[in-house]
């Protein structure tokens, strides 16, 4: 680009930002530029910052590091500011699968540039050009050849493949916690940590870059599902609570979350003869304009959608 | 908007020394010169320092391989060609270093603390983000650091 950097430093703030990136992301000729864009972060759907090197063959995951009081002292210079940014590669097969998932919802195959279009986040087109971009061989069917391929997202491939990425994840921290030296937490973790719970740790850091949904079909292929849920269900019979979380979001969030009117038929009769002398001292207290305590604690949907 | 946030402008680093950097336990609410030499680091003996009468312990922090720590300082806007209106906020590198030094306020420093647990991360996002075909080959991760990562 011709544009001149005409850089006064006299003038200018004299403030500072500190990375930490892996040196190939930043690594190329004088003038060249790494970008610093927003994308859809496959797991919140929405805007999270990411870092395209130079080339446009790896795009990072900025992550702040932030604590409270914090400040640097750099050379002879003082910054304010002591957080600093942590930039490290992703693999592009996250940040492309909602947009496969989402395009293969018509069962048809379809061409990259066709599948990343998105009006909120328009950069995500530059995808296209990270090197990982090869791997989606291993989570869709294709067709054509190298010039014009076509892509459909397959179900069965992408949890074999993510299947894969957990295997390998649960061996790292296998790996790396037999090799730990010091610190008592970290020998209480060995000890007591099985191949089930690396698994299901694994899983878990997996899931930080899948969609909700696809998390838990994820954790279902994988047999990795919280137990703790699964006693619950158990616990609780099926008429008590809506069967499925979804069904939850869907309503209405002035609705009550749990409907116990069908349970306990005639509710209202029972409640009065049955109310404690604090529920009878609260009925006289003016309740307009207060909400139940209830309410606090069920999905705040409306915030969410 | 284009999603785009801001370019990091690549290279033109005036080659000095790698910045000596320190991580302080404390707000300074200023940016710019000071004169950390003489204030600072002349009390620093060992894994010990102090700053206006306080004690510090610190630790130096190797970044883990194949990572640079990097400065930025914003550089003045300049209208992208083509669009008047477009800007593009612009950074250019002032400094880099490949360690540091951070210091916690009279506590010792343990692999516990989040500047380290944060650095771990980057050893695991390497398996979790590793092209699988690559990491098959077991090439990509050089198991050297403890534990699981606090940031994720």
């Amino acid at each position: 680009m011709a544009c001149k950097n005409h850089i006064n430093t006299q003038d200018e703030s004299t403030r500072q930002k500190v990375f930490v990136v892996n040196e190939k992301a930043v690594s190329g000729k004088d003038g060249i530029e790494a970008r610093v864009v927003k994308l859809r972060h496959p797991k919140t759907d929405q805007g999270a910052v990411y870092l395209f090197s130079p080339d446009g063959k790896i795009v990072s995951e900025v992550l702040q590091f932030k604590e409270p009081y914090r400040s640097w002292f750099i050379g002879d210079s003082v910054q304010s500011d002591g957080s600093f940014s942590l930039c490290t590669p992703v693999d592009p097969i996250f940040l492309i699968l909602p947009y496969l998932i989402k395009s293969s919802q018509n069962g048809k195959f379809q061409l990259l540039d066709q599948v990343l279009m998105d009006d909120e986040f328009p950069q995500c087109c530059h995808l296209l050009n990270c090197s990982g971009i090869s791997g989606l061989d291993m989570i869709t069917d294709t067709k054509g050849d190298a010039d014009l391929k076509a892509y459909r997202f397959n179900q069965d491939k992408c949890l074999e493949f993510l299947r894969q990425k957990v295997e390998l994840t649960a061996s790292h921290l296998k790996k790396t916690s037999v090799n730990v030296s010091a610190g008592s937490q970290a020998a209480v973790f060995v000890k007591t940590a099985t191949e089930g719970e690396y698994k299901k740790y694994a899983c878990d850091l997996i899931a930080a870059y899948l969609s909700v949904e696809f998390a838990k079909k994820l954790h279902s292929y994988l047999g990795t599902e919280d137990k703790t849920d699964v006693k619950k269900e158990i616990l609780s019979s099926p008429e008590d609570q809506p069967p499925t979380k979804r069904i939850k979001m869907e309503k209405q969030c002035s609705e009550p979350t749990e409907d116990y009117s069908k349970t306990s038929g005639n509710t209202k009769t029972l409640s009065v003869g049955k109310m404690s002398r604090g529920q009878k001292v609260l009925s006289k207290v003016d309740k307009s304009g207060m909400k139940s305590l209830s309410s606090f604690f069920s999905p705040k949907v409306g915030a969410k959608k | 908007m284009d999603g785009e946030i801001a370019r990091i402008s690549i290279g033109n680093v005036k080659q000095e020394q790698p910045a000596v950097t320190h991580l302080m336990p404390c707000k300074i609410d200023h940016d710019g010169k000071c004169n950390v030499a003489a204030y600072f680091t002349h009390t620093i003996n060992h894994n010990e320092a102090s700053f206006r009468g306080r004690p510090l312990r610190g630790q130096d922090v190797r970044l883990p391989n194949g990572y640079t720590g990097i400065c930025l300082r914003e550089a003045t806007p300049v209208y992208a060609e083509g669009s008047e209106d477009k800007v593009h906020r612009r950074f250019h590198i002032t400094g880099e270093f490949s360690q540091f030094t951070y210091w916690n306020l009279d506590k010792e420093t343990t692999d516990d603390d989040a500047v380290i647990k944060a650095l771990n991360w980057v050893e695991l996002a390497s398996v979790i983000h590793a092209p699988l075909d690559c990491s098959l080959k077991d090439g990509c991760s050089q198991p050297n650091t403890t534990k699981k990562s606090s940031c994720v």
